[in-house]
């Protein structure tokens, strides 16, 4: 008598291909969360986590080469999902932000119709594999084509139909979740603490004067006098910060009310109707941002990141981005419920917009009509030269400009005192991008400076008001 | 015989002249020197002042700001120190710098001579500081402190109407009636009151109309016109008001409430004027047909 073969344990289950290959799908599938959720982890790494994709998909392709056609066009097709993940991230490690959108959306497409081709093989094989009913009830089965709803006639073109707009209208309501998915975002300050003041460059002059002799130019004496001009001078410039930038009672440079794991980031959001990613691809948020880092001593993250309006309220009331970056030339459209998102982050979670305007008059107009739906009653101000932001850590003679488009003064939006938003009319981006787009000295290092304030002031509000509202 | 003939460069020159002389901004009411104050000041503090007036009026007020320094240096105890000081402020804001205006400018001028007229301005350039830095609470307690401390002067009227427009901005209709009842029955007729008067008085009735209270709106509009003036004002406003209601189902109810107080008006007006009692029907009629009630056009 044959004795039964042993069943495999757990642990030899999960130790063969298909069980390795469901623990690293689990993986892929978190690391696919952070890159679009999360932003734990660094461009670099989830590189390195989508790039590990291709021997599991090489592994796969090549043990199933001699299996059956459907089989292998199976593989194939889940093979494509983190192929095409993996080709979207990849221009991130670059700054290429539109070629990875691009990447995005015609990998959706593609998606979309491999999906929509099983979709079709499946209802083609199902419909001729179930058997006809026998009984002459109500069939709901979308199977069989004797369906009720498929009518009498031209059977086999309705369940095409039907077949196509279920499909669409899942994967619709899938597509919606997954770039819906925020989960629960968290922003947090770096710790530490600071002054609100002028960043002062001290400069300390010592003067070494040689020794003179006090001579009578009649006398017969001869000396051998040096030079009466002849002083030497030996200029010390000692710049230091005497103080941390920052806010609150804590040490070293940060925020009272931060956290050590805490990092500036930097929030571009993504917008309807217009160029969002203007200059983004030319490293302009990262160059800030790296620049901010060196200047203030703070922890910042090492990549920007562009953000749709819908996920600002994933975020909690206490831990939300103090500031998000908004540049274009074109046109914004918001929607009803993304207004109501803004208004309540800039006066509930206490968040601050900034506007750029990226290249053309018309933008001013659609950022300030933008304005007056998120904030009816508020009346946008002439940010004035001696305002904290424009004052503290760097303290700007006027506002730079690379290219005026309109006005020549920078709007604000005040709320309780505290700007809710800031627009620049000169495309400040533009100075902070590589290269500097060609602009003078002076006017990039102004930009940057202006720009370190604009996060600093958003912050130190921010931190200002967690303090206030401390329990 | 020679015929003198203008050449027409001249004429240009003179053209040109004439339009240069007039670009230069002149001096707003709140930054022009008292009288009073002018005739105590000696020749050289006068001299100085116009040198720091004329660079502020050409736009060099980092010039204008050093010449006012310089004043107040030379000339501490001059009758003119509080105006320099104002004037300085002025051009600390003119130079986008309100923060500086209002903390060391217009504060100092209350500070070291509050009993000053110039103190009076600068409380009110305070509050216009306060809403140029969009702190728009802190404007608000400034203007209505004015109102409470200078009843009567020209900047009281002023502050009312700020303090009217953050009320129209912020749909406060409480205080806004209340400061245009204000406007419009307590505060005394001048010069310069009048016409903040006036438009007051406009608005007041507007809001009354769309409350559907003519009577009210009438008294209001009785502090600026009598007789027939006051009769085609309220008509004016009526009939547009009715107009304006019509518009929208919502308030169609509202349109016929005020039409035919407005119908009423028009009757008892025949009996006043019968010379142009026949006009007053017509309009009456005009005024059945917009409501929607041809059967009383015709009738009338």
């Amino acid at each position: 008598m044959p004795t039964p073969a042993k069943l495999p344990t757990l642990r030899e289950r999960l130790l063969r291909p298909p069980g390795l290959t469901v623990a690293y799908a689990v993986i892929w599938c978190l690391l696919w969360i952070d890159a679009h959720a999360w932003f734990w982890l660094g461009t670099w790494t989830l590189a390195f986590g989508f790039l590990s994709a291709l021997p599991v998909c090489y592994y796969w392709i090549r043990r199933h080469r001699q299996s059956s056609k459907i089989l292998r066009r199976a593989i194939l097709s889940v093979c494509y999902l983190p192929i095409w993940q993996l080709l979207a991230h990849l221009p991130l490690l670059n700054h290429s932000y539109a070629l990875a959108n691009s990447i995005t959306q015609f990998g959706t497409a593609g998606a979309f119709f491999i999906g929509l081709a099983w979709a079709v093989w499946w209802i083609d094989r199902e419909t001729k594999r179930v058997p006809a009913p026998n009984d002459k009830k109500l069939i709901w089965d979308p199977r069989q084509l004797v369906a009720w709803y498929f009518g009498k006639k031209n059977n086999k073109l309705r369940q095409s139909i039907f077949t196509l707009l279920s499909y669409t209208f899942l994967f619709g309501l899938m597509a919606l979740i997954l770039t819906r998915l925020s989960g629960c975002s968290l922003y947090e300050s770096p710790l530490g603490g600071g002054e609100e003041t002028q960043l002062k460059q001290i400069v300390k002059i010592q003067k070494v004067i040689d020794k003179k002799y006090v001579i009578n130019p009649y006398s017969s004496v001869l000396f051998n006098p040096p030079p009466i001009d002849d002083i030497k001078l030996e200029v010390l410039e000692v710049t230091e910060h005497l103080y941390e930038v920052g806010q609150g009672k804590g040490d070293g440079a940060g925020f009272s009310a931060g956290t050590t794991r805490g990092k500036v980031r930097f929030i571009r959001l993504k917008y309807d109707g217009g160029d969002w990613q203007q200059d983004m691809d030319r490293g302009s948020d990262l160059n800030l941002l790296t620049e901010y880092g060196v200047r203030t001593g703070h922890p910042v993250s090492d990549r920007p990141e562009p953000m749709e309006i819908g996920r600002l309220k994933s975020f909690p009331p206490r831990k939300s981005p103090p500031m998000v970056y908004m540049t274009g030339q074109q046109n914004i459209n918001l929607s009803e419920k993304e207004l109501k998102i803004m208004r309540s982050y800039l006066l509930e979670h206490h968040g601050m917009l900034f506007g750029d305007n990226g290249g053309s008059s018309g933008w001013e107009g659609q950022f300030v009509s933008m304005m007056q739906k998120v904030l009816p009653r508020i009346e946008p101000i002439s940010v004035y030269l001696d305002h904290p932001i424009h004052r503290i850590p760097y303290p700007l003679p006027r506002l730079p400009i690379v290219a005026p488009h309109g006005r020549s003064n920078a709007l604000g939006w005040v709320v309780d005192g505290r700007l809710v938003a800031y627009y620049h009319p000169g495309d400040i981006g533009d100075a902070w991008a590589d290269g500097h787009s060609g602009v003078p000295r002076d006017v990039w290092e102004s930009s940057y400076q202006l720009g370190v304030n604009i996060i600093y002031y958003a912050h130190a509000e921010y931190n200002k008001w967690l303090e206030r509202t401390k329990k | 015989m020679k015929t003198t003939r203008t050449p027409i460069s001249l004429v240009f020159l003179c053209l040109f002249t004439a339009l240069f002389s007039h670009s230069h901004a002149a001096l707003s009411s709140l930054q022009q020197i008292d009288v009073s104050t002018f005739e105590k000041m000696r020749d050289v503090e006068r001299y100085q002042i116009k040198i720091a007036e004329k660079h502020f009026l050409s736009g060099n007020f980092k010039v204008a700001l050093a010449e006012y320094e310089k004043f107040l240096t030379l000339y501490e105890k001059s009758p003119g120190a509080p105006y320099a000081q104002l004037m300085w402020s002025h051009t600390m804001m003119e130079l986008k710098k309100p923060k500086t205006a209002l903390r060391d400018g217009f504060q100092s001028v209350i500070d070291y001579w509050p009993k000053s007229h110039e103190a009076t301005i600068a409380a009110y350039c305070m509050g216009d500081a306060y809403r140029t830095m969009g702190e728009v609470k802190e404007a608000q307690k400034a203007f209505r402190f004015l109102i409470t401390e200078y009843p009567d002067h020209e900047i009281a009227i002023r502050s009312r109407q700020d303090l009217l427009h953050y009320a129209r901005l912020h749909q406060d209709m409480e205080e806004r009636l209340s400061l245009l009842n204000e406007l419009t029955f307590k505060v005394k007729r001048t010069d310069t009151s009048k016409e903040a008067c006036i438009k007051a008085c406009h608005e007041l009735a507007e809001l009354h109309c769309f409350a559907q209270k003519l009577d009210e709106g009438k008294k209001a509009l009785a502090t600026t016109y009598t007789g027939p003036a006051l009769f085609d004002e309220i008509y004016k406003l009526s009939a547009a008001t009715v107009q304006h209601l019509l518009k929208e189902d919502k308030t169609k109810p509202a349109a016929l409430k005020l039409g035919d107080q407005l119908i009423t008006e028009l009757r008892a007006e025949t009996g006043v004027r019968p010379e142009i009692a026949k006009e007053l029907l017509y309009r009456c009629a005009d005024l059945h047909g917009t409501l929607g009630r041809p059967a009383d056009t015709w009738k009338v």
